[in-house]
């Protein structure tokens, strides 16, 4: 959640379909990085408004 | 590092064009998650992973001062920009070749590619007053934003020693994101008062918004995907 209340989703766009997803219980979560292995890195915070922002690494 | 580090680069811009986003059903796919942060630091960004699994991103010590780092083989490395303020790594390629920003202690943005323990500058076309390298491929092109006399922002394409300025028609601003090895840039740009995003192939421009998202924010494209914040 940024501090104007909006919430970020990060997104995968594959054979023309967009996939919604997100770190688990996370406030926020973006989509910054992919590879061709099906891995996607971003980062997300847990709470709030504030961060701290966290790192994370998916497979799908 | 509270939201889209890279955009702080541009503090300016973000807060500007931030707008609610409306809920859109989407197919699901299994996502496995697994967390990281650097040993030590206050918060952790993200940017790239290549294809042998080599992250990079940025992490902020416990005096609020952004690094560069990469982790391979589950060991971290950070790089900093000589003399550099703060610096954040966003993307590798599977060479080994990092691009990113340093900021001075002026505040002026410079974009770099840091290869083999070498920096070279990407300062973006004549006349930039700031620049960062956001994607590189594998074949050492390099995409990112700068901004010109006015200040505007503007994508661009480095190849060897030229720049390609990538502004989509109307836009007010570019920020050029990713590349795949296909040569297709991502990116998302300024609009009639949102952000979109764009395909570009070299001749045309392609929109690809997130569906009900009021701001689209394309990061990366692989050869077949691509990587998007919405809001």
């Amino acid at each position: 959640m940024n501090s104007s209340g909006t919430k970020a989703q990060a997104v995968l766009f594959q054979a023309g379909k967009f996939y919604t997803f997100g770190y688990p219980k996370s406030a926020d979560s973006s989509a910054t990085g992919i590879n061709d292995k099906s891995e996607v890195v971003g980062y997300y915070q847990t709470k709030t408004i504030s961060g701290p922002d966290q790192g994370f690494t998916a497979t799908y | 590092m509270k939201t889209c580090r890279w955009l702080l680069l541009f503090p300016g811009f973000v807060l500007v064009f931030m707008m609610a986003a409306t809920a859109a059903d989407a197919p699901t796919l299994t996502f496995k998650f697994t967390k990281y942060n650097v040993p030590g630091a206050s918060a952790t960004g993200i940017g790239g992973i290549n294809n042998s699994g080599v992250i990079v991103g940025e992490y902020e010590d416990t005096k609020s001062v952004q690094h560069c780092f990469m982790l391979s083989g589950g060991k971290v490395t950070t790089i900093n920009y000589p003399k550099a303020a703060s610096d954040s790594c966003i993307h590798i390629n599977s060479k080994g070749a990092i691009v990113g920003a340093s900021k001075n202690t002026a505040g002026v943005t410079k974009g770099f590619v840091y290869q083999n323990g070498k920096f070279t500058d990407v300062p973006g076309p004549s006349g930039a007053r700031s620049a960062v390298a956001y994607g590189i491929n594998d074949s050492g092109v390099v995409v990112g934003t700068y901004t010109d006399a006015k200040d505007e922002l503007h994508g661009f394409e480095l190849k060897g020693k030229t720049y390609k300025i990538l502004d989509p028609p109307g836009s007010i601003l570019t920020i050029a994101t990713g590349i795949n090895n296909a040569g297709n840039v991502v990116m998302f740009y300024g609009k009639s008062g949102a952000l979109e995003s764009a395909l570009y192939n070299g001749k045309t421009y392609k929109t690809i918004n997130v569906p009900g998202a009021a701001n689209s924010f394309a990061f990366d494209i692989n050869t077949e995907a691509t990587s998007f914040m919405r809001r």
